[in-house]
This record gives structure tokens, sequence and C-alpha cells, in this order.
């Protein structure tokens, strides 16, 4: 059982994969979302997101935004976002 | 037929040509920039869509607030163009905002974005604030200077309402002008099980300031999309009346032309009889 991760920002979609584990930090504080977690909105910080896989991990930097996660998918929406290589 | 006729004829023609000659410009410029601009409003629906699912989630019950409980005055946000040359567009939004404010009870006034609207409500006493040439690519940096008056209204002015009127984009050929609630906010789907981090009091501000901009900018987006396929539809039957203008008018130079040389030859041949008939009495 995967999550599916996307970021989008006023240009369009950023970023869009599955993953076992995303990481991140709201404005309070580090926080990591699994698989079929409860509906949550989180405030999140000007900090990078981590999208957590079994043989890898991906970096995308986001400028704020928000949050939302209904259990099979993980949606944020920033001003701005940029994959890490 | 006088010379003096063909001739004012054949002025019509290029008058009409040149007239033509702009509005195929203005329909080929409409056409070119809305489809760049149509490609940023599709990347940017999306984004606008979740941040719209998200404040369905939102539970907004409980919270005391003019935001959410809808005491006060109301106010309109109407979207009107810059530029003119788009057929009915603006006189229809205008149209329907004044019907809008009579409706309704408590009216306050009206926040114009765009020259036009702007222009027709400047001598009423319901213009509050008028924004005009802000932008040709709607930004966020004009949807929150937006939201920033609307907030403050909300705070010091006993506002608690607030209307947007746009033009709603159906397809190419129909654009309508369409009435939606910005404020108060409902929380008819709100989902009661939502956990928010940090907790929700903490945090509403900010996501009722972040939804507001985004859901005015996609309205600006959508408005400046039909203002565009308004103009490029406007300025094609412009041009196409022109051209059948201009057929006629040429039908009509053709047949005078024909006319006024009949006449000379009619001219010519009575004047050859009449000096023969001379001649030949002679």
């Amino acid at each position: 059982m995967k999550i599916k991760v996307k970021i989008l920002t006023p240009g369009g979609k950023v970023y869009e994969k599955d993953a076992d584990l995303v990481n991140f930090r709201t404005i309070e504080g580090a926080m990591g979302i699994l698989p079929r977690r409860i509906p949550i909105i989180t405030h999140l910080a000007v900090s990078d997101i981590e999208v957590v896989n079994e043989d890898r991990r991906e970096k995308i930097k986001v400028a704020g935004g928000f949050l939302y996660c209904d259990g099979k998918v993980v949606s944020v929406v920033s001003s701005d976002a940029e994959v890490v290589n | 037929m006088s010379k003096g006729k063909l001739r004012a004829i054949k002025k019509k023609v290029e008058a009409t040509r040149n007239l033509m000659k702009i509005t195929k410009a203005m329909e080929m410029v409409a056409r070119a920039k809305v489809s760049k601009l149509e490609r940023a409003f599709k990347a940017f629906k999306e984004y606008a869509e979740e941040i719209e699912r998200m404040k369905e989630k939102i539970l907004v019950k409980g919270i005391d607030s003019p935001l959410f409980n809808g005491v006060g005055d109301s106010v309109i946000i109407l979207i009107t163009s810059d530029l003119g040359l788009c057929g009915a567009y603006n006189s229809e939004l205008l149209k329907t905002a004044e019907e809008e404010s009579k409706r309704i009870a408590d009216f306050k006034g009206f926040i114009t974005i765009g020259t036009k609207g702007a222009t027709y409500f400047k001598k009423s006493k319901f213009l509050i604030e008028a924004y005009e040439r802000l932008y040709d690519f709607p930004t966020v940096e004009v949807s929150s200077m937006i939201v920033d008056k609307v907030m403050e209204m909300v705070r010091n002015e006993g506002v608690g309402k607030v209307k947007v009127i746009y033009s709603e984009f159906k397809n190419a050929l129909i654009q309508r002008p369409k009435v939606i609630n910005l404020l108060p906010l409902s929380s008819e789907n709100a989902d009661e099980n939502m956990e928010f981090e940090p907790a929700i009091e903490k945090m509403i501000d900010e996501f009722v300031y972040f939804y507001l901009t985004s859901k005015l900018q996609r309205l600006m987006f959508e408005a400046k999309v039909s203002e565009y396929y308004a103009r490029q539809n406007a300025m094609k039957n412009a041009t196409d009346n022109a051209n059948e203008m201009i057929r006629a008018l040429t039908l009509e130079y053709n047949k005078a032309r024909q006319a006024s040389i009949t006449q000379e030859i009619i001219e010519i041949v009575n004047g050859a009889e009449a000096l023969k008939e001379i001649e030949e009495a002679g």
C-alpha cells in the first residue's frame, strides 16, 4: 500500500508520484504521513517535503502553503515549489 | 449617374476596407493571446480546485467571525475588462451588476476591477474602490491586493457578505455574467473528523486568505479568457460584416459606373445623330 503525493502550484503540477512515507515540516514542527492516515490539513513551513520510497528519497522545496491528506492522496498547494535533485 | 457619386462610393469602400484591417488585426491578437492565457488558466485551475476541495473539508462551524456568519453589509466585486471592442461583454456584466445591487437589501457598494466598470459607476455613490489596468495576466499580487482590501473592510467597516460578478466561460461562443458568493464561507460539507496541524483556530485566518486570493485569481483568469473569446467573436463578426459591406458597395459602384458609361454613349450617339440631321437638312 502506497500513498500518492501531488504538489500543485499556480503554474501547474510540479510533482506526482507514489510514496511509502512523506516527511515535511508544518509551522509547528516536523511530521510524517503514512498510507491510510486519518484525514488532516496542515499549514506548511517554507521547507523541504521528503518523499520516501524503498529505493529512493526525493526532496521538493515548497514556499509554505497547505497540505491535505485523505488517507490515499497527499496533496500540497503552495505558491511555489521545485523538485531538488 | 454623376462622377461625384462614384467617388463617394469608392471612398466608402476604402474606409470599410481600412476598418476591416483593424478588426481583423484585433481578432488575430485576441486569438493569439487567448491560447497562451488558456494554457496558464488550465494549470492554475487544478491548483485552485485543490484549494477549493480543502476549503470544503475545513470545519467552520462555531467560529465566530464575520467571515463565516455573514453578519454585515454586502459588497460586490465586479470584474470587467480594460478595453472595449468585445461585443456585449461589458454591458451584460454592468447590467447584471445593476440588477444584483438592487436586489440586495444591505448593499454597501462596488469594488470594480477593470476600466469599464470604474467608468460606469464613477458617478454613483456606490463605488468603493476602482482598480484599473492592473493586469493582462492575473497574478497573485493583484488578487492579494484586492483580498487585503476586502479583509480590511470585513474587519473595520462591518462588511459580512461579498459577491463576485464575472463572466463565466462556458465555451468559445458563450460567455455569461455569473454571480457567486465569496463570503461568508459555508460549512455544509465540512468533515467533522478532520485533524488540523496547527489547531484550526490558529490556521484558519491564513487559510482563508490563501483561499480567497486563489479563488479571486481564478475568477480573474476566467473573466480574462471570456473577454478574449468575446473580443475574438465580436471582431470576427465585424470583419464578416465589413466584407459583406464591401461586396455590396462594390456592386453598387460597378452598377453606377456602368450606368454612367451607358449614359455617355447615349449622349454621344444622340449628338452624332443630331449633327447628321443638321448636315442632311443643310
